[in-house]
């Protein structure tokens, strides 16, 4: 029974194995896979064949236009390759529908394919562009790659019948173990030549160029092209680059130093202080810190008036000062009167002198008024004027013009004047009245009879101080007259007059 | 202003206005109808993705012939050599007869892209529209090329267009839908090509607008 039973296996199993190689049957359906027009004027369609059915099978294409019944048979079985139909320009109709279908028949029988509908404009598909040219190009400022190509062979590109359009794309090839770069795409347009601007250098490139017609698909890449980029490229750049930031930081450094040095010198140079207003003795910073006190008591000097050494005349002061503190006349002027020694002096027409110093203070109306009594003698030849802009007395010299000076100095010009005139500059003189001059009455502004203007008065009997005076000046003696720091008294005014009572 | 300066100035404002109309040249004319009719197809290659997408398969078996469209009748070259040999204003009246037999069902279309059985309906609504713009645009556009060229007769074909509706049901009004639109996008494939013929035909001596 063993034996039977592997009789009839063997025997199966021969059978089938015979029955394998030696049946045959009708070929298996073909396929058609795709249909492919290059530059919208031809198109080739390829198939795949179904199984053979163990005979030789030859395979028909056959095709119908869209609006007519007429079967035609593929025109061309061999110029694309094997299983294929390539359909030449003749026989190419766009805007056409194509009903095409692939037969395949051996001995045994026929299989059709499923039918397929093409019209060429939806299978247009370029071949890729060619000859790609890979060139770098060493500018100084911006070096590049040029990549150059040319359209497929194949497409017609002067007519308008189809407008291409390409695609690069580049990556750089790592030899190493870094995982690959991803490719980088630029549309290309209708050029033939593209750059590639500032590759990174001592890397190799990998670049490719694909076309398109109109609406249709892209081709293929074409194959790659290689570039390398030189490592040195940007050396002499760097250096130059180098050079110059550490040139600019240096100057800078130099700059700046030299500026911090010299600070100021640069910055008067640059910016010339504005010139102020001073008042001598006037410090501003007290008057920011607000405390008037301290303001007004700087203003006043344990040396003011100024005391003379000398003891050959007699020199009498009449110092005049008004404080806020003191006024006890309402705003009158306070006269003091001082006797002090005389000055010495080379003019013989002086005798004593005196020195009337009178404050008022200018804001208030000069209502004050303030008698004096000269000395007689010979007239003063110093003016102190202080603080109001309407010259005094106006004396004029031989020669150059008298100029009150600031504290410290007198009013004084180089040579000896008889007349001399006197801008008020602000500063702190004081007047030396000769002591012939009567002195003006202590605190007695009674008589005084007029006011004329800011700054004169009219002594009863006595000629208004104005107009020429005859005042000798002598720069020397004048130097040794004045002495000592005048502190300004607010705003001090100084005339003299002459009273005829003298 | 005076009289006499407010004429000169209306006189400049109207040469300008004259020269700035026909200042543009044939060329860029034809360059901008070409970019027009490009998007065209875009658009409804776009259009009819979108229909693709939801397509019931019997739709297929129950779609019209292409040789069903009406602008079929139309005789218009089918390769390259034929069509390089038309002349100019032939090209451009070709092209301006199918664009000009599109518009009475483009606004079919239009009014029944809202009521469709698809559910893509509202992006097919809102391109149906912008075809329809498109379309008005580029015959303005071509209206001045014709001016342009300068050709003493108009010569367009008459195409008309005689359907009303789509259908009853909603399944014929979706295949009508897909059928008119594939018949569409053929056509303005047709008005693309002719069109950048005709652009590097008159930009001779500018192989770059080829």
């Amino acid at each position: 029974m063993w034996r039977d039973a592997e009789q009839a296996l063997t025997l199966i199993w021969l059978l089938s194995w015979t029955a394998h190689g030696v049946c045959h049957s009708p070929p298996g359906r073909p396929r058609l896979t795709r249909c492919r027009s290059p530059e919208k004027e031809t198109f080739t369609c390829w198939w795949e064949p179904g199984s053979t059915g163990g005979l030789p099978t030859s395979y028909q294409l056959y095709y119908r236009k869209e609006s007519s019944l007429e079967v035609f048979e593929c025109p061309d079985y061999h110029k694309a390759g094997n299983n294929s139909c390539y359909f030449d320009k003749q026989h190419t109709s766009i805007w056409i529908l194509y009903n095409i279908t692939v037969v395949a028949s051996n001995a045994l029988g026929k299989a059709y394919s499923e039918s397929v509908e093409v019209d060429v404009m939806d299978i247009v598909q370029p071949h890729p562009p060619e000859n790609v040219n890979l060139t770098f190009m060493q500018t100084t400022n911006s070096p590049y790659f040029l990549v150059q190509w040319q359209p497929p062979h194949d497409a017609d590109t002067r007519s308008g019948w189809v407008t291409i359009k390409y695609e690069v794309r580049l990556k750089i090839e790592n030899s190493g173990d870094e995982e690959d770069s991803s490719w980088e795409s630029y549309s290309a347009g209708k050029q033939l030549e593209f750059s590639i601007y500032s590759p990174q250098p001592g890397a190799c490139y990998i670049v490719q160029v694909r076309c398109k017609l109109d609406h249709g698909l892209w081709s293929e890449w074409s194959p790659s092209s290689f570039i390398q980029i030189p490592d040195n490229m940007l050396d002499t750049q760097n250096a130059v680059m180098i050079i110059a930031i550490t040139l600019t930081v240096i100057i800078f450094l130099l700059t700046a130093g030299a500026l911090t040095v010299k600070m100021k010198p640069v910055k008067h140079f640059l910016l010339p202080p504005v010139p102020e207003p001073k008042i001598s003795g006037l410090n501003t910073q007290l008057l920011k810190s607000g405390k008037s006190e301290e303001i007004f008591s700087a203003l006043i000097t344990p040396g003011y008036p100024q005391i003379v050494q000398s003891s050959d005349r007699q020199v009498e002061y009449l110092v005049v000062s008004d404080y806020d503190e003191e006024m006890d006349f309402e705003g009158k002027a306070h006269l003091e009167y001082q006797k002090g020694e005389n000055h010495p002096t080379d003019n013989t027409q002086k005798g004593s002198q005196n020195s009337i110093k009178i404050s008022l203070n200018s804001s208030q109306d000069l209502n004050t008024t303030l008698s004096e009594n000269v000395h007689s003698g010979a007239v003063s030849n110093q003016l102190s004027v202080l603080g109001e802009p309407q010259q005094l007395l106006h004396l004029k010299c031989k020669g150059s013009p008298v100029k009150a000076q600031d504290r410290n100095t007198q009013m004084s010009s180089g040579s000896n004047c008889e007349h001399v005139s006197i801008n008020p500059a602000g500063l702190t003189e004081y007047v030396e009245v000769d002591e012939d001059q009567k002195p003006l009455v202590r605190e007695d502004y009674s008589m005084v009879s007029d006011v004329i203007s800011d700054n004169i008065l009219v002594l009863q009997d006595s000629i208004p101080v104005q107009g020429h005076k005859e005042v000798k000046c002598d720069k020397t003696s004048e130097a040794e007259e004045t002495g000592g720091v005048f502190e300004p008294l607010g705003y001090l005014e100084t005339l003299t007059t002459f009273s005829s009572e003298s | 202003m005076t009289q006499g300066s407010r004429l000169y100035f209306a006189v400049t404002v109207l040469m300008c206005a004259f020269v700035s109309i026909n200042g543009v040249g044939l060329n860029d004319l034809l360059e901008r109808a070409s970019q027009l009719s490009d998007k065209l197809h875009s658009l409804s290659t776009s259009l009819t993705n979108d229909l693709d997408s939801h397509f019931p398969p019997v739709g297929r078996v129950m779609m019209p012939r292409p040789s069903m469209c009406h602008t079929s009748s139309l005789q218009i070259p089918n390769d390259k050599d034929q069509a390089l040999k038309i002349p100019e204003d032939e090209l451009l009246s070709l092209a301006r007869s199918l664009l000009l037999a599109w518009s009475d069902p483009l606004a079919l279309l239009s009014s029944e892209a809202s009521s469709l059985a698809h559910p893509e309906r509202n992006t097919i609504d809102s391109k149906t529209k912008e075809l329809q713009d498109n379309i008005n645009s580029l015959g303005a556009g071509l209206e001045h090329v014709f001016q342009k060229m300068g050709s003493s007769s108009d010569n367009l074909s008459s195409l008309p267009f005689y359907t009303s509706s789509l259908g009853q049901d909603k399944t014929s009004r979706l295949v009508n839908f897909h059928f008119l639109l594939s018949c569409f996008r053929r056509d303005s494939h047709k008005i693309d090509s002719f069109l950048k013929v005709l652009r590097c035909r008159a930009a001779k001596k500018r192989p770059e607008m080829c």
